[in-house]
């Protein structure tokens, strides 16, 4: 891990790279996030947060298979690494330990 | 894999200026997949918002499209906080852009739209040419022979002919409008699509086929009230019933400028123009028109036809003056004027440096305001330099907010020439069938001249705004900042803005001046109660003399006839005859006019002195002329010409006896209105020409005499055409285009004078108000209010007087080449150049005298104990 955090936008992209499917471009992502989150999200952003992700280390591009063209030419595919991977099981853990405590108050 | 969807063009055009790296492809892609997607499941209008804020979007990933957008909404802070200037800047930038567009777009409308033909590149034009220049026609036989050999191009004819179309109950209503009668395929060939019903096909074309023909959607929209069901309706052309099978594309008119009304087949044109039906034989004249077959060259084909051509001469015997044919192809795709293409491209050259001279003006408006704004806005950037900000960002940030005053203009503008257009097309006396809508193109000129308008007003504002060191701009501040105003950059675009105001206001004084002389100009005869009637008749197997006599007995027994006279020329006619006379050694050039003895009276030219031609002379053609009043006093001064002679320099080397004159006639107008107004002179009516003679009416009643002189003449023989003309319609038209023309030229030089003031105003207003400090101390020395008065004045005036010499020698320079406008000025003419000077003068100089008032008021001690 690269010690670098996710920024909301992020984690939820980067999620939504990961539940799509192994290997996903921009439409699907959007589409994913918008309707999970149930928030009005612009492309740019979406490429904006997959290009940080990138930065990162936590998504890698890979050009598309001769099966996956577009308008004559292949498409870059993203697929999230081990570190993404890594990355979003951390940030989970950070809200899980938080929730357990807040549910605990709650308890006592 | 589907096909990635189709994009708005908005969309594809704000793409291409988004800057998207190496992976653009993917991007629109993306686009297209979720406005598809989104269009599929929510419609239309929420995938174009979706797509506007997604094209948006991908700006903010980039890094200057990052700050831009953060530039811009500070901009827009700006405005809020600064109304008065912003708003008087944008005023002025949208008023401009405005003019601009809308002229662009009546421009784009008649020149520059290639008449709605399919792949125009591929269409063109057959003319001949012989050494007496080219023409674009040919005798109908000729054409079929060249359609039946041609391989490389497929060629169709059309012949335009104004007609008289009917729908109503009575004939009494029918009204004119232009007809191409055009072959089978000719639609076809160029493009001609129905909006409705079907087009001409070729087996409309058939000798034994009904009369059939389609209309132009406006003749379907205006005449015929866009009923529906149009096709199979019933029409009268010239009295004669056909049939509309159809209704036309809106933006079709085929290659002519003229836009018919409707299209019928050359097979009809026996039956409404009362003429010979068109066979092998006929040797009507028609233009053809072709369409290239792909990859044909413009040259190939006309080789291809100039081989066709020259077989089919051979067996003739040419006359011995006549042209030797030769095929030479031209473009028909395009509007402007194939015979004197230079004057339609001067035409727009000129409007465009008009149109390009006011945006100019605006855009020195605008800079002037926006540097005084970067003269008081000192201390902000100093603020900004002193938090680090590069010079580079602050610049960037200045020409952003300048782009977005632009763009404010541009939308205002836009908005402005929506209304401007119809406007501007109804003064222009432009025909209503063209429709100059502001469209994607004229939208695209817009946003153009807009940005260029807001970087061109910002970019020296703010190169001096960020000059200069942070220190002293913190320490200083607001006040005294004006002191470092570049004040050589603001006085010459004052100057400037003088010299443009004085060029658009001398050229519009001189064409006012040409619209108020017109309608004073003496017209020497009767032209309201004239009907001209032109024939052309055939050459062979004709007795043109026996005709001539039936149709003037014809014309003669109308009751709404008072005199019927021969004359070689129309008065304000298409043709018209000038030779170079001497006399003396002097030479002058003088219009001829070959007419009866009676001309002059049915055209109610006053006869001053001596006689008119006797019966004898005009029939011996005798040597002997009358001239008008004018050139008699050209020629002989106060000596008096009868008896005297005139002799033509001979032209071509046959020789011309000398004309004696018997008597002198009033002046008149004989041809078009120029600054050279030559004199007339006339001649008896010549045996020996080239064209049957013109008849020349005289009625109470010019309209109701022509159709009845149509009515009596065209049962007379067939084979003859007859085309009236009344002269009092063709003076007005004339005289109305000349006055719309000074319509036009008078607004684009108050918004230039306007704009002038407003720039002299407001840099003597900064000026005065950065001065206050140093007035105040003169004040305290000794100088009274007038010497300040005196001394701003002198300081203001000073640019625009540089300008007004500038413009002054400008516009003279200009005025030489619309000469032709101005008829009867002198492009020099003192009363408008003077009349332009003073009224820039004296607004200049209230401009400069209202801020000055406000410097000589100041109240020295007070000003004085403040700093």
């Amino acid at each position: 891990m690269k010690g670098e955090r996710l920024g909301e936008l992020e984690e939820l992209t980067l999620l939504a790279v990961c539940a799509v499917k192994d290997e996903t471009y921009g439409v699907p992502v959007q589409q994913f996030v918008e309707k999970t989150s149930g928030r009005r999200v612009t492309i740019g952003a979406v490429y904006a947060a997959l290009e940080r992700l990138e930065d990162k280390g936590y998504v890698r591009s890979v050009m598309g298979t001769a099966r996956q063209m577009r308008g004559g030419r292949r498409k870059r595919l993203f697929r999230a690494t081990a570190d993404g991977i890594r990355a979003l099981k951390e940030t989970r853990r950070v809200r899980e330990r938080i929730w357990d405590v807040i549910e605990a108050k709650g308890r006592g | 894999m589907h096909e990635p969807a189709v994009l708005p063009w908005w969309a594809r055009w704000l793409l291409i200026l988004t800057p998207l790296g190496i992976h653009r492809g993917d991007v629109e892609a993306d686009l297209g997949e979720l406005f598809e997607d989104r269009r599929q499941r929510y419609g239309w209008l929420y995938a174009r918002q979706r797509l506007c804020s997604d094209v948006l979007s991908l700006w903010r990933g980039t890094s200057w499209g990052g700050t831009m957008l953060q530039d811009l909404r500070f901009g827009v802070r700006l405005v809020r906080k600064h109304p008065l200037p912003v708003g008087l800047t944008v005023a002025g930038l949208a008023l401009a852009i405005g003019v601009a567009t809308s002229v662009y777009s009546l421009v784009s409308a008649t020149m520059l739209r290639p008449f709605g033909m399919d792949d125009p590149d591929s269409i063109v034009g057959v003319g001949q040419s012989g050494h007496s220049g080219s023409w674009a026609y040919w005798p109908y036989g000729d054409f079929l022979v060249m359609r039946q050999a041609a391989k490389l191009s497929s060629l169709e004819a059309a012949d335009l002919e104004r007609v008289r179309v009917g729908t109503g109950l009575s004939r009494d209503d029918d009204a004119l409008h232009w007809a191409m009668f055009v072959s089978g395929g000719y639609l076809r060939i160029l493009g001609g699509r129905p909006a409705a019903g079907r087009a001409l096909v070729p087996s409309d074309d058939a000798a034994d086929a009904a009369a059939v023909a389609v209309v132009s959607h406006y003749f379907w929209k205006t005449v015929l009230a866009g009923d529906p069901s149009v096709a199979g309706r019933i029409v009268r052309v010239n009295g004669t019933p056909v049939t509309i099978v159809g209704v036309l594309e809106r933006d079709f008119t085929g290659p002519s400028e003229i836009r018919p009304a409707l299209w019928t087949t050359f097979s009809a044109y026996d039956e409404l123009m009362l003429a010979r039906p068109f066979d092998p034989t006929t040797r009507t004249l028609i233009e053809v028109y072709g369409r290239l077959t792909p990859t044909t060259t413009l040259d190939a084909a006309e080789h291809e036809l100039d081989a066709i051509v020259a077989r089919l001469s051979e067996g003739r015997t040419t006359s011995a003056h006549g042209p030797e044919p030769g095929v030479r192809l031209y473009r028909a795709a395009s509007p402007i004027d194939l015979e004197n293409p230079m004057e339609a491209y001067v035409a727009t050259a000129s409007l465009v440096a008009v149109l390009g001279l006011v945006l100019a003006l605006a855009c020195a408006n605008a800079a002037n305001l926006l540097l005084a704004a970067a003269a008081t806005r000192r201390r902000e950037i100093g603020v900004r330099l002193a938090l680090g900000a590069t010079r580079r960002r602050l610049v960037r940030q200045l020409v952003h907010e300048s782009l977005l005053l632009g763009l404010l203009a541009g939308g205002l503008g836009f908005l402005f020439a929506i209304w401007l257009v119809p406007v501007l097309s109804g003064l222009l006396g432009m025909p209503p069938e063209i429709t100059a809508g502001p469209d994607r193109q004229v939208l695209l000129f817009a946003i153009v001249v807009a940005i260029a308008c807001g970087v061109g007003a910002g970019i020296s504002p703010a190169r001096y705004g960020t000059r200069g060191d942070v220190l002293s701009a913190l320490r200083e501040g607001e006040r005294r900042a004006g002191r470092l105003a570049p004040t050589r950059l603001r006085t010459s675009y004052v100057g400037f803005q003088a010299a443009v105001s004085t060029l658009l206001l001398v050229v519009a004084a001189l064409l006012a001046r040409t619209a108020i002389h017109m309608t004073r100009t003496e017209i020497g005869f009767d032209a309201g109660r004239i009907v001209g009637i032109s024939l052309s008749l055939p050459r062979k197997d004709f007795n043109e003399h026996v005709y001539l006599q039936r149709a003037v007995d014809a014309v003669r027994a109308i009751p709404l006839v008072e005199r019927v006279s021969a004359s070689q020329y129309q008065p304000f006619g298409m043709s018209i005859e000038r030779d170079v006379f001497t006399h003396d050694g002097g030479t002058h050039t003088l219009y001829i006019q070959r007419s009866d003895a009676d001309l002059f009276v049915t055209m109610g030219v006053r006869l001053l002195r001596g006689r008119t031609f006797t019966a004898q002379e005009v029939d011996s053609e005798a040597a002997v002329a009358l001239i008008s009043d004018s050139i008699a006093r050209a020629f002989f001064g106060d000596a008096d010409p009868i008896g005297r002679s005139v002799s033509q320099i001979p032209s071509e080397g046959s020789p011309h006896p000398p004309a004696t004159i018997v008597g002198i006639v009033s002046d008149t107008l004989a041809g078009p209105l120029r600054t050279e107004q030559l004199g007339t002179l006339y001649r008896p009516i010549s045996r020996e020409r080239s064209n049957p003679p013109s008849l020349i009416v005289r009625t109470p009643n010019p309209h109701a005499a022509a159709r009845a002189i149509e009515d009596a003449l065209r049962p007379l023989d067939p084979r003859a055409r007859i085309q009236t003309s009344i002269v009092g319609d063709r003076l007005d038209a004339y005289l109305e285009q000349k006055r719309r023309f000074a319509w036009l030229a008078g607004p684009v030089a108050m918004i230039a004078l306007v704009l002038a003031a407003l720039g002299v105003y407001g840099v003597t207003a900064f000026v005065v108000s950065q001065r206050t400090h140093e007035v105040s101390v003169r004040m305290a020395v000794g100088a009274s209010a007038a010497d300040v008065l005196r001394l701003f004045v002198r300081q203001g005036l000073r640019p625009i007087a540089i300008g007004l010499v500038i413009g002054l020698a400008a516009a003279l320079a200009v005025s030489r080449v619309f000469a032709s406008e101005l008829s009867g000025i002198s492009p020099h003419d003192p009363v408008a150049i003077g009349a332009a000077l003073s009224v820039l003068l004296s607004v200049a100089l209230i401009a400069v005298i209202v801020p000055a008032r406000r410097a000589a008021r100041t109240e020295p001690a007070s000003v004085l104990r403040q700093t």
